[in-house]
């Protein structure tokens, strides 16, 4: 076991030789995958890295603050087309040019404008709480995709937005492979600052709030500041991701963003591990490759996809995460 | 001197590139070896439009016919079918699979717009053979890049244009109203109704939509009172259409149904109930019951797999949409290539199916059926009101 002297070290993000082998296996298998999958490989594999951007940031919000959200998809389509109409409408401006294109100020934008609605859902959330925020969520999900659906001039109605292709100066991101290494840095660069978030005395904040909102209080903790703090960012990670998405499918319809999105996102934080970002990683890794992976299931995958996610919350109630931990503790401590 | 030796870089670069691009057209044809040709699809088998799913079990079933009667050409057929729940991105990802992994010749129908819009530039792009996308025909029209797809299924709009002229000059009704899904297949329908009454100097005197989600349709048949309209025309989904049906029924006077071909299955009679009697629908082939050739087509599907029985005519659309390929085959003859099959589907002049007549290609040509007949239904039971009638051919 390895004896912790310093404050550092306990916060350290990676912890001795194996975590740092780990990290460079991962690394290398990040980096190697490009080369290892083919085209439609790694278009799953741009879907989950998108998934696994929402579910950080449904997590932060679920796990870490305890607000529940039934409407993240929402964010998810509002990053989605501020992106897509901010790239469409400065394509041609001579500053974009210059920066090599607006594509990722655009990322910026779609999660920018998710946080600003993340705000706004946040402040009834002061007032809220359990069932009653759900359904406040609930609601808003419905409508921004009611809204998509009947305001054309936004959405393109049902016909749909077709996105364009995206570019870094004189490179065009229009392979799988381009778009992986776009999508995978975010991934990367995204889960550093949840990582880094929940480390800081903002991520001790959100946990305080979780625990017991008073008592946050009463140490001091702002609890309007905090509270909508994680709605923002929440949302702003959701909004990201569906810019993302907008890039990587090339296409928006209203539909894309229904009911069964946020229930799928939500349900892939549980069955990660609540309050953990690895968790949202496993969970959302997990529930898409089933999805895809089950297509040939055909008909049978609601079940067979209902029936992962019973048994995962029956046998490991803490989520996939919960059991990797068991699973190193008992490493470590072998043969004990 | 340093010109040339870019200019030089440059086209060894281009021939590697040509010689790279060349490859895969020197090694054999996707998705035919000696005895096998592979076709695949995506549809909704879950999810909201699962009952529409129906449509690739039909194929599966007529094709594992086929399969028994020894294939065409001593090649039999194997069919991948995936699931999309209706779903944009899994769409993609499905048919991904299919032309990359699976290494399918061609893919089959394909069900909602959103799915078929999602998917229409990488078909393109990758020259797949499509089949009768079961989506509106707006992104066909003028499009340049339709070498490979060949659709033979009927054009809301046009279709709701005969509608429309139906209602005012053989019903001499002078009212009509339209109640539309917000959607592209919607409308379209209203677009056809509109246009069809301006050329007739009229105007719908209400337009109403509904959302895929409404789960009551009192509201806007009340609407509809209120405009005192005597024919509604109608384009929605079974079920919408049958509670838009049993909601227009309360009114009094009750206004003339009629509806679009997508609501032509029997299974309305039985959503609908009594509301259902009396509602014109167009069908782009003969109901089963009406035709033996059908009655024997259905029969050899449900043989194979009983549930279709119970959607008969989805299962039946679904044959539609592979009927004409396989004629393509046929003619094709043993040595097949992509460019062989589309210069056969291009020789289909005025054929006539088991289930679909009066199919036409040609070069310029992708619309394969340009005409629809309209009937009374009565007790789920087709009475035909018309013969065919013809509409333009547009791509």
């Amino acid at each position: 076991m390895q004896l912790i002297q310093k404050y550092e070290e306990e916060m350290a993000l990676v912890r001795g030789w194996a975590g740092w082998m780990g990290v460079a296996l991962l690394a290398v298998a990040l980096l190697g995958a490009p080369w290892l999958l083919r085209g439609y490989q790694l278009y799953i594999a741009n879907i989950i890295g998108i998934k696994i951007i929402v579910a950080i940031g449904l997590n932060l919000l679920v796990g870490y603050t305890g607000q529940i959200s039934l409407g993240h998809v929402g964010f998810v389509a509002i990053g989605a087309y501020a992106a897509t109409h901010f790239v469409t409408a400065l394509e041609r401006a001579a500053f974009f040019q210059w920066l090599g294109g607006p594509f990722w100020v655009a990322l910026l934008v779609g999660g920018a404008s998710a946080a600003v609605f993340g705000v706004l859902v946040g402040l009834p959330a002061l007032r809220l709480e359990g069932p009653y925020l759900s359904i406040v969520t609930l609601g808003f999900g419905l409508a921004v995709q009611q809204i998509l659906i009947n305001w054309p001039a936004v959405s393109g109605g049902r016909i749909g937005l077709f996105v364009p292709t995206p570019r870094i100066g004189p490179w065009w991101l229009d392979t799988d492979r381009s778009l992986y290494f776009l999508v995978w840095t975010s991934v990367v660069l995204l889960s550093l600052v949840a990582f880094n978030l929940t480390r800081s005395h903002v991520g001790r904040a959100f946990v305080a709030l979780r625990d017991s909102d008073i008592a946050a209080e009463v140490t001091g903790v702002n609890l309007r500041y905090y509270k909508t703090l994680a709605f923002a960012v929440s949302a702003f990670y959701a909004g990201f991701g569906g810019a993302l998405e907008a890039y990587v499918i090339q296409y928006l319809e209203p539909t894309m963003f229904n009911l069964y999105e946020s229930i799928y996102y939500l349900a892939m934080v549980v069955v990660g591990g609540l309050g953990t970002i690895p968790g949202s990683m496993f969970g959302a890794t997990l529930l898409s490759l089933l999805q895809f992976g089950l297509s040939r299931a055909q008909e049978y995958l609601p079940v067979v996809y209902g029936a992962v996610v019973i048994l995962v919350m029956a046998i490991e109630p803490l989520g996939l995460y919960g059991r990797w931990l068991k699973i190193k503790l008992w490493s470590k401590t072998w043969p004990l | 001197m340093r010109l040339v030796s870019r200019a030089r870089i440059a086209l060894g670069l281009a021939l590697i590139m040509a010689v790279l691009a060349a490859l895969p057209t020197a090694a054999q044809e996707r998705g035919i070896t000696p005895t096998e040709i592979i076709l695949g699809t995506t549809a909704p088998l879950s999810g909201p439009a699962a009952p529409w799913g129906a449509t690739a079990r039909g194929v599966e079933a007529y094709l594992q016919y086929i399969n028994e009667q020894g294939g065409i050409h001593g090649r039999t057929f194997r069919f991948e079918i995936r699931d999309d729940g209706y779903q944009p991105p899994r769409a993609v990802a499905n048919v991904r699979e299919l032309v990359e992994r699976v290494g399918v010749f061609g893919i089959v129908g394909m069900i909602g717009s959103a799915n078929a819009a999602a998917v229409r530039d990488y078909m393109f792009r990758n020259e797949v053979v499509w089949m009768t996308p079961a989506v509106e025909s707006d992104p066909w029209i003028g499009n340049p890049d339709i070498h490979y797809l060949f659709v033979t299924y009927p054009n809301y709009y046009q279709e709701a244009k005969i509608l429309a002229r139906y209602a005012v000059e053989e019903l001499g009704l002078q009212r009509i109203a339209v109640v539309y899904q917000n959607d592209q297949y919607g409308m379209n329908g209203l677009r056809g109704v509109r246009d069809a009454l301006a050329e007739l100097g009229m105007a719908p005197v209400a337009e109403v939509s509904y959302e895929l989600t409404d789960a009551d349709l009192s509201v806007h048949a009340l609407r509809i009172g209120e405009a005192r309209a005597e024919a509604v025309i109608l384009y929605a989904t079974p079920n919408h259409g049958a509670m838009a049906a049993a909601a227009l029924a309360q009114l009094n006077p009750r206004p003339q149904i009629l509806s679009s071909f997508t609501l032509a299955d029997p299974v309305m009679a039985r959503l609908a109930g009594p509301a259902w009697d009396g509602v014109i629908v167009p069908s782009y082939f003969p109901y089963p019951g009406t035709d033996e050739k059908v009655d024997r087509v259905l029969q050899i599907l449900v043989e194979r797999n009983p549930e279709l029985a119970t959607m008969a005519f989805n299962a039946l659309a679904g044959v539609t949409f592979i009927e004409p390929m396989l004629e393509g085959f046929r003619r094709a003859g043993p040595n097949l290539t992509k460019e062989s099959f589309v210069a056969a589907m291009e020789s289909i002049k005025d054929w006539d199916g088991e289930i679909l007549r009066g199919v036409t290609f040609g070069p310029g040509r992708r619309q394969g059926i340009n005409r629809i007949f309209l009937s009374r239904m009565v007790g789920g039971v087709p009475e035909r009101l018309t013969d065919w009638i013809e509409y333009p051919v547009e791509f």
